[in-house]
This record gives C-alpha cells, sequence and structure tokens, in this order.
C-alpha cells in the first residue's frame, strides 16, 4: 500500500524530532513541579500578600488555553523587545529561539496545575503529624521539608504523574511557535508532501508508542515512592 | 436488528465510498485563507473579504455561472485539502511552479511579482548574487551566513530557501504577519518574501524601520507569476475557470482591481 | 492610550464585536462538542459494560488511543477524514445530491466531540459503577426491566458522581476549542484576537484580551458548575 509506504518514510525525522519533545516535557516537569510546591506552599501558608497572588497565578493559567498563554508570552514579549538593550545582551540568545518560550510557558502552565493538587495534598497530610513535629520542636520549615511535603508528594503522586502525559501531549502545541519537536516536524513534512494524513499517523504512531513507555515509566515510578504502602508479599526461604 | 442487513449495510458503505468519487457538478468549492495578506486578500474588520482575490473570485463567480461555495482554510492547508479533494479551487496567491505543476494544475497567470528580501534598516547589507550549481542566479549565500532567514510556510520563498540555501538557518512560519512580527522583535534577520505584500507592510507604521535589501534574481522556483490553483486532472473547472478569468482580463475587471488594491495601497 | 482604546470600538474601525462574535463561535463550538462529546462517551461506556468481547475491545481501543495523543494532531486528522469520509459515504448511499458537503463547523465539533468523548466514557463509566449494586438488583427483584432501571434508578444516582468530572470536562472543552484556531477557518475567540494583533501589530494587548475573555468564560462556568454540583447533593450533606 502507498500509503504505508510513505508513513514508514515520514518516521525517521519524526525520530529525529523526539529528543526536542523530551526536552520540554523534562524541563516542563521538573520546573513545573518546583514552582507548583512553592506556589502551593505559598497558598497554604502563605499570608494574604503572598496566598493571593498565588490563587490569581493558579486561576489565571488553568482558566485560560495553553494556547493563548504561548501566544502571549512569545509574540507578546516580541513586541516589546525592539529597541530595548535586551538584543545586546547574554540573554538574547535565549530570547532569540521560540524554545525557551515554550519551556517557560509549559512550565507555568504545569506549575499551575501542579499547585492545584499539591495544595490539596499538604491539605490532606494528617495534622497529626504536623504537630508531632511542633512538639519535638522543629522550626515551621523543617516540618514542611521533613514531614509536610514529603508525605505530600506521595499523596498526590498519581494525579501528577497522569499530568506528566498530560503535559506531553501539550508539547504539540510548542509546534505554533516554530518548534520543530515532533508536531512541528510532522506539519513541515504535510507541507513538503502534500499528503494531510500520512504524517500525522506517523507522527500518532510516535506519540502513541512514547506515551505508553512514560505510562510505563510512571507507574513504576509511582510504585517505588510509595512502596510502603504496597501489599506485603510473602517472604522467601 | 438482524446481524445481516447490519453486514451487508456496512459492506455496501465500503465498497460505495471506495468506488464513488465526490463530484461537484455545479458548484464550485472555493478555498480562501483569511489570513491578513494584503494587497490579495483579507477579512477586514468588518468580517467581509476584501483585497485583489475577493474581487476576481466573485467576479470569476458571475462569469462561471456557477455557484462559488466559499470556505476559509488555513493557508497551509489548502494546497493539502485540494489534493484531498475537499475543495475544487484553492486560491491563495500561489505562484505558478513547475514543482507545484507536478501535483496541481494552474489557472492563466493573473498577476507577476518578485521576490526580495527584508531586513531592519540599521543592518547595512550589500546582497550579489552569484551562480547557483543548476546554472540560476541566486542571491549570495555568504550573505546569510550566521543569520536566521525567515518566510512563510509552504510558500515558493520557503521552497526558494529549502533548495539553495541548506545550510542557513531557516524558520517557518504559519503566516505571513507573524514572520513580519519576529523580524521587528529581532528574533530573524531578515524576511524573503513576495513583492506586493512588503510593500503594504512597508507603508506600515511597524514597517518604517525596514527595507528591502535586495531583490531575488528571477528565478523558476519563485513562480512565473500568481494564479488559481486546480487540481491536476480537473479539465474542466479549469477550463471554466480560465475562461471566466479571460474574460476578466478582456474588459478590464482586472486591471481596475489591481489599480485599486495596488496603487491605492502603495 | 487613546489610541489604543479606541481599538476597542464596536463596529467597522474597532474590534469589540468581533471579539464578541469570537465568544459566541467559541462557545457554539464548545456546546455543540460537548453535547456530542457525551454522545460518544455514552456510547462508548456502555460499550465498555458489554457481554461481547469485541465491542469492550473496540471501546478499550478507542479510551486508550485517543487519550494518548495529542489533541492538535486528532483534530488535524479528523478535521480532514471526516468530511470526505462522511460525504463520501452519505453521496453513495444516495442519500444525498452532489451538491452535499459537510461543512467546516461540524467537522471540527466532531473531530473535537471525538477527542473528549475519549473521557467523557471514563467519566461516564466511574459515575455508573458508583452507584451501589443494590440499587439495581432492588429494581430487578421488582421485576423492573434493564431500561427502567437505568432511567429510574442509576442515572439520577449517577448523575451526582459524574458533575465533577463531566464539569472538567467542560473546562476543558472551552479552552481545547481554542485549538481550532489553527485550521485558520472559524473566528473563534482565539482567531479573532490573532487578527485583531496580527493586523494592528499589538499582540499584548490582543492576546491579553484573548486571554481575559477566557478567564471570563472559565470564570462563569465554574460558578455554574458549583451551583450544579450543589443542587445535586441535596440529601447528601
Amino acid at each position: 500500500m502507498d500509503a504505508l509506504a510513505h508513513v514508514v518514510s515520514f518516521l525517521p525525522p519524526l525520530l529525529a524530532a523526539m529528543p526536542l519533545t523530551l526536552f520540554l516535557t523534562v524541563t516542563g516537569v521538573v520546573f513545573g513541579l518546583l514552582m507548583g510546591t512553592l506556589i502551593a506552599v505559598a497558598m497554604v501558608y502563605g499570608r494574604r500578600t503572598s496566598a493571593w497572588p498565588a490563587k490569581a497565578f493558579t486561576f489565571a493559567f488553568r482558566g485560560t488555553p495553553l494556547l493563548v498563554q504561548l501566544y502571549l508570552i512569545y509574540y507578546g514579549l516580541g513586541q516589546v523587545l525592539p529597541g530595548t538593550f535586551i538584543r545586546h545582551s547574554f540573554l538574547w540568545p535565549y530570547l532569540r529561539d521560540g524554545l525557551w518560550y515554550a519551556v517557560f510557558a509549559l512550565s507555568l502552565n504545569q506549575a499551575a496545575y501542579n499547585a492545584e493538587v499539591i495544595r490539596g495534598a499538604i491539605l490532606a497530610v494528617p495534622k497529626g503529624q504536623t504537630e508531632a513535629g511542633i512538639a519535638v520542636g522543629m522550626r515551621p520549615f523543617t516540618i514542611l521539608r521533613r514531614i509536610t511535603l514529603p508525605q505530600a508528594l506521595r499523596l498526590c503522586l498519581p494525579v501528577l504523574t497522569s499530568d506528566v502525559i498530560i503535559l506531553l501531549k501539550s508539547t504539540s502545541l510548542a509546534s505554533t511557535i516554530t518548534i520543530m519537536e515532533m508536531m512541528g516536524t510532522a506539519r513541515m513534512m504535510q507541507r513538503q508532501s502534500l499528503l494531510i494524513f500520512e504524517p500525522l499517523i506517523a507522527a500518532g504512531l510516535l506519540y502513541f508508542a512514547v506515551v505508553v513507555v512514560l505510562t510505563r515509566v510512571m507507574a513504576e515510578v509511582e510504585r517505588r515512592m510509595t512502596l510502603y504502602r504496597q501489599p506485603a508479599r510473602p517472604q522467601q526461604g | 436488528m438482524s446481524n445481516i442487513v447490519v453486514k451487508t449495510a456496512l459492506a455496501l458503505a465500503v465498497a460505495s465510498s471506495v468506488a464513488l468519487p465526490a463530484f461537484a457538478e455545479d458548484v464550485i468549492r472555493i478555498g480562501m485563507t483569511p489570513e491578513p495578506y494584503l494587497p490579495f486578500g483579507q477579512v477586514n474588520a468588518a468580517g467581509e473579504w476584501e483585497g485583489i482575490e475577493a474581487d476576481i473570485t466573485h467576479a470569476l463567480c458571475e462569469r462561471m455561472k456557477v455557484k462559488c461555495e466559499i470556505s476559509a482554510m488555513a493557508f497551509d492547508g489548502l494546497l493539502p485539502a485540494l489534493k484531498e479533494n475537499k475543495l475544487d479551487v484553492a486560491v491563495g496567491a500561489f505562484s505558478i511552479t513547475d514543482e507545484r505543476r507536478e501535483t496541481v494544475d494552474f489557472s492563466a497567470s493573473y498577476y507577476t511579482e518578485g521576490t526580495s528580501l527584508v531586513g531592519p534598516k540599521s543592518e547595512q547589507v550589500t546582497i550579489g548574487t552569484v551562480d547557483a550549481p543548476d546554472g540560476t542566479k541566486i542571491l549570495d549565500p555568504k550573505a546569510f551566513e550566521g543569520k536566521i532567514l525567515g518566510v512563510q510556510a509552504s510558500t515558493v520563498q520557503h521552497q526558494y530557501v529549502t533548495k539553495y540555501y541548506p545550510e542557513i538557518e531557516v524558520k517557518a512560519y504559519d503566516t505571513a504577519d507573524n514572520s513580519m512580527a519576529d523580524l521587528a522583535a529581532g528574533r530573524i534577520d531578515f524576511v524573503l518574501s513576495p513583492d506586493l505584500y512588503l510593500h503594504t507592510f512597508l507603508a506600515t507604521p511597524q514597517g518604517a524601520e525596514f527595507d528591502i535589501k535586495a531583490a531575488a534574481p528571477e528565478n523558476k522556483v519563485l513562480g512565473e507569476g500568481v494564479g488559481y490553483v486546480v487540481k491536476k486532472g480537473d479539465a474542466a473547472t479549469l477550463k471554466k475557470v480560465d475562461d471566466a478569468l479571460a474574460s476578466i482580463k478582456a474588459d478590464g475587471t482586472l486591471d481596475k482591481s489591481i489599480a485599486h488594491w495596488v496603487d491605492g495601497k502603495k | 492610550m487613546d489610541g489604543t482604546l479606541s481599538l476597542l470600538s464596536w463596529g467597522d474601525t474597532g474590534w469589540s464585536d468581533d471579539l464578541f462574535w469570537g465568544i459566541v463561535t467559541t462557545l457554539k463550538v464548545s456546546i455543540s462538542a460537548y453535547l456530542i462529546a457525551l454522545v460518544f462517551g455514552a456510547v462508548c461506556a456502555v460499550g465498555k459494560q458489554s457481554s461481547w468481547r469485541a465491542v469492550r475491545f473496540i471501546a478499550g481501543v478507542y479510551t486508550t488511543v485517543v487519550r494518548a495523543l495529542p489533541e492538535l494532531l486528532v483534530i488535524l486528522l479528523l478535521y480532514f477524514s471526516i468530511a470526505s469520509g462522511i460525504e463520501r459515504l452519505v453521496k453513495g448511499f444516495g442519500l444525498a445530491d452532489d451538491t452535499f458537503q459537510v461543512s467546516p463547523f461540524w467537522a471540527a465539533v466532531v473531530a473535537l466531540a471525538f477527542v473528549s468523548g475519549a473521557f467523557m466514557a471514563e467519566v461516564l463509566r466511574a459515575a455508573y459503577l458508583a452507584v451501589p449494586l443494590g440499587q439495581i438488583e432492588a429494581g430487578l427483584a421488582l421485576g423492573m426491566h434493564r431500561g427502567l432501571i437505568l432511567v429510574r434508578i442509576v442515572a439520577p444516582q449517577m448523575i451526582r458522581h459524574a458533575i465533577p468530572g463531566m464539569g472538567n470536562l467542560w473546562l476543558e472543552m472551552t479552552k481545547e476549542s481554542a485549538i481550532i484556531s489553527v485550521l485558520g477557518a472559524f473566528n473563534d475567540l482565539l482567531y479573532v484576537g490573532y487578527r485583531a494583533a496580527a493586523g494592528t501589530r499589538q499582540y499584548i494587548f490582543f492576546y491579553g484580551i484573548t486571554a481575559v475573555l477566557f478567564l471570563m468564560i472559565t470564570a462563569v462556568s465554574v460558578w455554574a458548575i458549583s451551583r450544579i454540583e450543589r443542587r445535586f447533593s441535596r440529601g447528601y450533606r
């Protein structure tokens, strides 16, 4: 079948673009988790001056489409750049390419979603744990670091892992700001070959494969981090 | 519900969908792109199509005496949609090239324009022409070393840079406006774009800081004029379009439209 | 700032009315796609409970594959294939004459619905399984047939469990409808925002307004969903 041959021929360039997709995903996960935790802590423990902006942040980034956020950040910043000193500074290589805008937008978006989830998890950690920490004389930050956060993160791990899959799929939107990850490469191949379906089907196959692998990886990560909750297995010997 | 009835119905459906191609007899499906691309076309703030192509397409439909269904579609979706038989005619200031002729058919050309390179006024460069491996004259690639070129995706300019400057970093934008936005932001150094669009852009306040650095020498890759695109082998539609186009040229409607949009806008 | 404000005037020189109609289009697309997604989801949820393995398999493939692929990819694929596929079928059956053409609007709506339907199926399935089995058994003991049980007993109780998930899917839908702006064929809110921004080069201003308008849609939806949730939780709090 002719179509099948085309699909196969489109696979190599897409495979070459896969590292970029994975890079966007990983940076989004890492920064999103770091920022999300900070924001969640601000929402739970912060005074009004820090809790309120945090709440506004999550409201704004969860309430608007990622595509709008991408355009606003990329073209919006592009509108103010001309004539400023930034073009001659060391920052320029980062602001020139669309890649870092995508990382920024994806991270902020992910941070907002993570923050809400982590916030719920922090509130779900049994109060007795915190009280025990106070009784022992720990300072608030230490309680947070050693008692609350580790348990909170474990509580919301399933949701966080499914958020990673969602992030992987969202990286496809980066193709709209000239980034040649898998989706962008597929659309470029569409234009060159004038074939609508074959490049998309090839990309679909690869995305599916990556998601299946990633889901397995995340399930294993989840299992390892919640070993204490797994049912006991009979001892050998 | 009988299993046999269901299975037969499914079989018939599959068979008929394979056997019968979709024909449009008295209706012509036209695809146009609403992205701003003056003077050829755009959808203005009042929601109306305006520009050379809007005028000519309306006139065309009148002369052809058919019902025209115009659907809006993103520029780089037009040619694939034509190929997959979702449209009969595609309109989008398509340049006529031999390479495109391999997959689609063109009407007679209704406008010829060149391609130019635009960049910031502050950058003084002189770009000469050299001979390409295939013997044609092209802009000197040495001028682009270390720079980033911008083009609109799926255009002949895009094909031009892919063919002659494979080592230069190129960014392809889904719309011409977005390529200009990034040029203004300084993310790219030059944009290779058709002349008419550039003239419109340079006349705007944002275009004041840019000027044309060089005109690309004529090249078959860059096209031999702008025309309507029809599915390959669709001789019936092509003839209708060509006849109507000839009549529009003959009675001056075409020239009037061009004068209004091009010279009025210059 | 005066000049900027004038960009927002109503009518031919300003963009306010375009933005308004953009919101209307986005809502039209979202509502239509949501209702069709309900149908897809319900059919698939029923399919997953079926006693025929083939039906369960197809339903499983639908939810797994669609949830693993980026929405942008699925929408691009379906937008082009739905129209030609349905056109061919319908014309082949002779149900419509040669001028029949699936409008781009419905092609995009069905594409969006197809994506959300997979998630909707999971929400509906979880809600169905949350209804205690004893309720269904009691109905059977009373001699009710399956259809009556579904309508009188299961459905009212299902709704309460389904609302949070369905509410989230609605919020997702309003944001996902922004993806159709990539098709360039509709004046949905994001596309109007793009045209305004590109036409006037005021990217920050118009993308910012677009974001705010999406935020408004979200805020109103969140309020409405919480009202609905409260209504259906009567008797349980």
